[in-house]
């Protein structure tokens, strides 16, 4: 059940419907029941694996919340809790990948091949439950949060439709006391904000992003780099970048703006993050429900962060991307993405330092700097991107080697770029002008005539140019 | 009224009045639109012929794709199936673009089926794929349901193809809406205007997407997601059952092709008859302008062989 199909928005229809009638609880109770229906229309065999999460965590943090603060008791249910999550998580995203790779090396070795089963069905949206799980119980244990007391109320926070196949990842101190108590119910000002969020995200989706995936089909085929030329593999990329943040953007909008109407604010996932002018800034725009996970969790929590030296901080922030590469899936290409943007972020942590420091350093320049900093910043993301989205690291090798011979403008060169000013040029001069204003939601505060306007326009858009295929979230592959 | 419900208000009028629009415009959208709206009147053609006079007319029903609307030259075939006393055939074309036997044979059921409006000759004018079945992730339901199917096979339909709870939804609106039928022929009819080489730019990620796009037809052959040919079965079936007598021909592509050996294998067990120009009939480069449909000589051309093949006169 995508968000972008007529089932979706057809069960979200008596959802909603049915919530307005029903007391708190019961609403809990519903959306419930309605969030293991939208998962069980994916694959209902894998409702054991959330089932299994909840009932682990609930119990274990309820242990942990009981045990008094030294008890070692405490630790070992933390660790189980761990165990379960991540040997889930390892077991279904990453098995096969390292037994593969373990197979290879084996076999170069000159030893016998493993007789191990090596492809699982990746369960749809693991990675992200599995992430919202372990910050709960950690937070329990660091005492950041309240352990619930309802089964049911944490069932829900685990498993509520919206955010539950491709986030936002919500942490528990956020989401759960909108779970337990009284929501608010949907006022205009939710309506007007849910309803610009979940056409925004439509747009994002079905008109940028699956249109952009049809542009991307050609340059990242596997046989097609011997006819390309260095434009044809620079637009490809802009286009997969346009893609991908069309695609996870649109997905939280729409998630973020249901969940509104059903009184719920959810935290906000991207923020332009095309107008970053540096990687630190980039990840405070990009999947921000990850990175901040991935800050406070792996980076803070487990690797000890930015106390034990200058180097020590560059290791872990190295370390803390590379994983986060891998969180994305488990191959190779998302390894070197995720090193590209440890490496990147390292560079330029140095970098700042040394700036900071110097006479002057922090005046930040003006805009011919900002420009720069811009083009440089968007390029470097979009060299990220070639290989997060090359089916293997020689492909993306060999798309990048074409920038060192000549440069031929070519059919599918003009098509690519008519196509990116048609379908993403008015967004992104739409998103300017949020930028201008630092405000996603600018919109809903203006006469309604201008977004009377807008919606026309996607209106006009979603209806007339669908892209020529189908295509699914790329996140939900995560 | 609060703003945010006029918004709605207004964005449901507009979505109405694209419906009428798209229903007003539908003739001048493509002349595959305006092909697709003459089938309602075949079956009165059929019928008139046959009762002016059931004896000597012939009615003849050219069903297939863009392939046999370039490959079949009407003239020549009019001439060559006017008999000797001068009876000259009443001929009718089912032969939208980018379709297969899944459409043609829901198309033969809406539109030709009729007690005593069915052609007495089905010529099926085939490429290498169209005849076997396509998978229910290749249906293009939308058009299926506006242009072909008629709604008392609805249910035949459902059941085919296993069609689930989104497909169905679609197919249930696209009955009734002409704007979801109709919507992608915007993008082909403005692209190819304005962009310059947008069509060997849609080749190429065609090719790469492995097949024809629907709606962005540029001469890729696409590839048979499935090897069953349940759907040829049920066109045999209905046009037999309508008294009409199918004869199938394999129109010639640049590179020589038989049928698959399954298709072969039902034609054979049916007993239909096949004319297999696309193996037997090789033809020059520059009778493919498109690299894929015929030039008129080449029509003609295949034209006089299946006349021949099927023994006019």
């Amino acid at each position: 059940m995508l968000f972008n199909s007529f089932s979706f928005w057809l069960f979200f229809a008596v959802v909603a419907a049915v919530h307005c009638l029903l007391p708190h609880r019961g609403r809990n109770l519903l959306l419930l029941a309605a969030s293991y229906f939208f998962y069980a229309c994916w694959d209902w065999r894998f409702l054991s694996l959330i089932l299994t999460t909840t009932v682990v965590d609930f119990f274990a943090s309820r242990s942990i919340a009981r045990a008094a603060p030294d008890d070692p008791i405490r630790k070992r249910w933390l660790m189980i809790s761990l165990t379960v999550n991540l040997g889930i998580l390892g077991t279904f995203k990453y098995f096969g990948f390292f037994a593969n790779e373990l197979d290879r090396l084996l076999q170069a070795l000159g030893g016998e091949p493993l007789s191990l089963p090596l492809h699982l069905i990746l369960p749809v949206g693991i990675s992200f439950y599995t992430f919202q799980a372990l910050s709960y119980t950690i937070d329990v244990f660091r005492g950041q949060t309240q352990a619930a007391k309802r089964f049911s109320d944490f069932a829900l926070y685990i498993a509520f439709f919206p955010q539950l196949v491709a986030g936002p990842i919500e942490r528990s101190s956020h989401l759960l006391p909108q779970v337990v108590n009284p929501r608010p119910s949907c006022d205009e000002k939710r309506f007007r904000d849910g309803f610009f969020l979940v056409v925004s995200g439509l747009f994002l989706k079905v008109v940028i992003a699956d249109n952009m995936a049809w542009l991307v089909a050609y340059p990242f085929s596997p046989h097609a780099v011997s006819q390309m030329s260095a434009p044809d593999v620079l637009l490809g990329v802009y286009a997969f970048a346009l893609q991908i943040y069309g695609d996870f953007a649109g997905y939280s909008a729409i998630a973020i703006g249901v969940s509104k109407w059903l009184g719920f604010d959810l935290m906000t996932n991207f923020r332009r993050p095309y107008f970053a002018l540096d990687p630190r800034d980039f990840w405070r725009r990009w999947h921000i429900s990850l990175s901040t996970w991935l800050r406070d969790y792996l980076y803070i929590f487990a690797l000890g962060g930015n106390r034990a030296g200058r180097w020590r901080t560059a290791r872990n922030l190295f370390l803390t991307m590379l994983l986060g590469g891998l969180w994305h899936g488990a191959a190779w290409t998302f390894v070197i993405w995720g090193a590209l943007h440890g490496l990147w972020l390292v560079i330029h942590r140095f970098w700042s330092l040394r700036r900071e420091s110097s006479p002057g350093g922090k005046h930040h320049g003006g805009w011919i700097l900002k420009l720069g900093a811009w083009l440089v910043t968007i390029h470097l993301v979009c060299l990220g991107w070639l290989f997060f989205r090359a089916q293997s690291f020689e492909q993306a090798w060999q798309m990048l080697s074409l920038f060192g011979a000549p440069w031929k403008w070519s059919d599918y060169a003009a098509t690519c770029a008519s196509l990116i000013l048609f379908f993403a040029g008015p967004w992104m001069l739409f998103e300017a002008w949020q930028e201008s204003n630092k405000d996603r939601l600018v919109l809903t505060d203006v006469s309604w005539p201008w977004r009377l306007g807008l919606y026309l326009y996607v209106l006009l858009m979603v209806v007339f140019f669908p892209s020529p295929v189908a295509v699914e979230f790329i996140y939900f592959q995560f | 009224m609060s703003s945010e419900v006029k918004i709605v208000a207004i964005l449901a009028v507009s979505l109405l009045a694209l419906e009428i629009g798209t229903r007003l415009a539908e003739p001048r959208l493509s002349k595959d639109l305006a092909h697709i709206r003459t089938f309602s009147e075949l079956s009165n053609r059929f019928s008139s012929t046959v009762k002016k006079d059931p004896r000597a007319k012939k009615t003849v029903l050219i069903l297939g794709n863009s392939l046999a609307r370039q490959g079949i030259d009407e003239q020549i075939l009019v001439s060559g199936l006017t008999d000797s006393k001068g009876h000259s055939p009443t001929i009718g074309f089912i032969t939208p673009d980018g379709t297969s036997v899944t459409e043609w044979v829901w198309a033969y059921r809406r539109y030709v089926m009729h007690p005593g409006a069915s052609p007495d000759l089905v010529i099926l004018v085939t490429g290498r794929h169209h005849l076997m079945d396509d998978s229910r992730e290749q249906l293009d339901i939308p058009r299926l349901a506006a242009f072909y199917l008629d709604a008392r096979d609805r249910s035949e339909f459902l059941s085919r193809y296993s069609i689930d709870t989104e497909q169905s939804i679609e197919l249930l609106l696209a009955s009734q809406s002409r704007l979801l039928a109709d919507r992608t022929r915007l993008r082909p009819l403005l692209f190819y205007r304005m962009i310059p080489g947008y069509e060997v730019g849609v080749n190429q990620i065609n090719a790469a997407l492995g097949g024809g796009v629907p709606g962005e037809s540029t001469g890729i052959e696409a590839s048979p997601m499935t090897e069953k040919t349940e759907t040829l079965r049920l066109l045999i079936e209905s046009i037999k059952a309508s008294g009409a007598h199918p004869v199938v021909v394999t129109v010639p592509l640049p590179d020589p092709y038989s049928l698959s050996a399954g298709v072969a294998e039902l034609l054979g067990e049916r007993g239909i008859d096949t004319v297999p120009l696309g193996e037997a009939m090789l033809l020059p480069e520059e009778r493919f302008p498109d690299g894929y449909h015929l030039d008129r000589k080449g029509a003609a051309m295949v034209t006089r062989e299946l006349l021949r093949e099927i023994g006019a006169n």
